[in-house]
């Protein structure tokens, strides 16, 4: 099981070994991106939190109490480390195109309004949607990092999919097809 | 169950919309870029296998981030709880070490209050602390209420989440702030409340011959443990250097009831310390954690965000009211609420800006929108046109907002046509929907 492979990961980093530590790094960048680009809507700044989040796990790693449980726990300091950068001014104003599109010079209209509609989720539920369609993250990459069962994760990827719906339909999309 | 066209739809919509691919994590160059988290990460290892000692840095730890000595006195009674735990614990095995670990386990809570004695005058209570601490599932501290002090000094801070509220009752003065940095440290802190971890510990103590422990059962409301310190002081662990600690545990809960620990003066074993241990898994009052200004105190709201919250207007009003507040508030000279308004910028800047760079006094609002969807700047972004007169440092009057500026005598302000403006650019803060800031344009 991921979970406790990732208890053997955090014990052997405990005990010294950094690369151990390097290797649930490696493991979990992309999931703990995601969920910071749920937060800054940046890809560059979602790594950079990522990054950062992966410092004070490394400090803090001596507090977690259950080693079988480090993606949610890292997980957590990476949804803070993200709300920080938002928070954090100067970084804020380093970062004015936070909010740009992707594309901005040929934006997608039906791409955009779905982003937006993303954007308009609640926080828990964008941060799901994120993490499973941002670099198409398998559903047991989302279990370890949730700390959630397959079923949890199905039942809120559902709701907040009608959510999102709901949200296109005000827009009126999808476009109607004959 | 076959998938409707509609849900087909979203998905590909989904990926096509949200999808990134990350980058591959480059570790070795990650390590380069974190040599001092690297450093503390081996030094903590360090200080882990000298035991408890960090137990008491926790205090210095809290002071450094500016938290204020009432969350170091909360981490330093954490950290007691534990200890005190431990003692019951690994003091006397046949006292069922493992239930005692089993119920320091499951701790949700705390409720906790110290009184500090002066050793030579033990009658004389030169502080007290009282402390309400809840824990979360996997026992890190979710949040806590202290209060402290005498008197002038009393205080009361709360802490929940990254949010630090400060009381001082005889001033009146109110802070609240974000404090990240606070968070993982009293997390930290809080750590050492792992009694499995700590009784280790308390256990290689007793195992090196450093503290010797007699237990006295005679007592119905408690037993006693007595326990000496068997090395000099110097060889002890931070927070074992007392000579002395008398502890109560409760006979049915295995968990502590009170410690009391006793220094040396004038060559007798005076009461110091006194640990009262008011309640574990006590379901508090919410309000508890509530800490709000009373009437007339002086506040210091450090969380105020930049950016206007939005209230009731639409996007596109709140648009042109951001742009409006950023106006008025130049002409007011108010550049800390303007710095706010302009993306946060420092209110030093913008006044330097205006008076010593280009040396102008914004003097009255003409126009501002309507606003118009400006997609380059996110989502929700607009671009709201403007119109204001200003002052040059030569004292010449110049309407800004038509091309190129104008001079007011030639110009009819009843006909400026928004479209032909400049624009200020807005849109909401990241990760704060219902606040906007002005971006840029002006």
């Amino acid at each position: 099981m991921l979970c406790e492979t990732d208890a053997v990961l955090v014990e052997s980093a405990l005990g010294g070994d950094i690369e151990s530590f390097g290797e649930l790094c490696r493991r979990y960048y992309a999931p703990i991106t995601a969920i910071a680009y749920s937060i800054l809507a940046d890809k560059h700044l979602a790594e950079d939190a990522a990054q950062e989040a992966f410092a004070r796990a490394l400090t803090s790693l001596g507090s977690l109490r259950r080693a079988a449980r480090f993606g949610p726990w890292l997980a957590s300091i990476g949804r803070n480390v993200a709300m920080d950068m938002v928070k954090d001014r100067t970084r804020y104003r380093d970062s004015a195109e936070l909010w740009e599109l992707p594309d901005r010079d040929s934006p997608d209209a039906i791409h955009l309004a779905v982003r937006c509609a993303v954007a308009g989720l609640p926080a828990a539920a964008r941060e799901l949607v994120v993490l499973r369609y941002y670099d198409n993250m398998s559903y047991d990459r989302i279990t370890a990092v949730l700390g959630l069962s397959r079923a949890s994760i199905n039942g809120r990827l559902r709701r907040a999919k009608r959510m999102l719906a709901r949200a296109l339909a005000r827009e009126g999309l999808p476009e109607a097809r004959s | 169950m076959k998938r409707s066209d509609d849900d087909t739809w979203l998905d590909d919509m989904l990926a096509g919309s949200v999808q990134q691919s990350t980058s591959t994590f480059d570790f070795d160059r990650w390590k380069l870029d974190h040599e001092g988290e690297i450093r503390q990460f081996e030094e903590q290892k360090q200080d882990s296998r000298t035991a408890l000692p960090r137990g008491l840095n926790i205090r210095s730890i809290v002071m450094r981030i500016g938290v204020s000595r009432i969350a170091a006195v909360a981490a330093l009674i954490a950290i007691v709880v534990v200890l005190g735990g431990v003692l019951a614990t690994k003091s006397n095995t046949a006292y069922g070490l493992e239930q005692t670990t089993l119920a320091n386990q499951g701790l949700r809570s705390v409720h906790v209050k110290t009184i500090e004695y002066n050793p030579a005058a033990t009658d004389t209570v030169e502080n007290q602390q009282e402390l309400w601490a809840e824990f979360d599932e996997s026992g890190g501290l979710a949040r806590m209420r202290i209060e402290e002090g005498l008197a002038d000094s009393a205080r009361v801070l709360v802490w929940e989440k990254d949010t630090v509220k400060l009381l001082r009752k005889a001033t009146a003065e109110y802070r609240v702030q974000h404090a990240p940095g606070a968070a993982n440290e009293m997390q930290r802190a809080v750590a050492l409340l792992d009694p499995r971890s700590a009784a280790e510990t308390m256990q290689d103590l007793v195992a090196k011959g450093k503290l010797g422990i007699a237990v006295d059962e005679s007592r119905k409301d408690a037993v006693q443990l007595t326990v000496e310190r068997l090395g000099s002081p110097e060889e002890m662990p931070a927070g074992w250097s007392a000579p002395r600690n008398v502890v109560l545990v409760d006979p049915q809960t295995r968990l502590l009831k009170q410690r009391d620990e006793y220094v040396e003066n004038n060559g007798e074993l005076r009461l110091h310390m006194q640990f009262q241990y008011l309640g574990y898994n006590e379901t508090f009052d919410p309000a508890m954690f509530v800490l709000a200004p009373p009437d007339g105190a002086k506040v210091d709201d450090r969380t105020v965000g930049v950016g206007m919250p939005q209230g009731n207007l639409t996007d596109a009003e709140a648009a042109v009211e951001v742009v409006r507040q950023y106006i008025q508030a130049k002409i007011a000279a108010d550049y800390a609420t303007a710095g706010r308004l302009y993306n946060g910028k420092p209110a030093e800047e913008l006044r330097d800006r205006d008076q010593n760079v280009l040396k102008i006094r914004y003097v009255r609002l003409i126009l501002v929108g309507p606003a118009t969807p400006s997609p380059h700047d996110g989502p929700r972004g607009y671009a709201v046109p403007f119109a204001f007169e200003l002052e040059t440092s030569d004292g010449k009057r110049v309407i800004t907002g038509p091309p190129g500026d104008a001079d007011p005598a030639q110009v009819d302000e009843s006909k400026l046509d928004p479209k032909s403006l400049r624009d200020v650019r807005v849109r909401p803060v990241p990760g704060q929907p219902d606040r906007w800031v002005i971006v840029g344009g002006i």
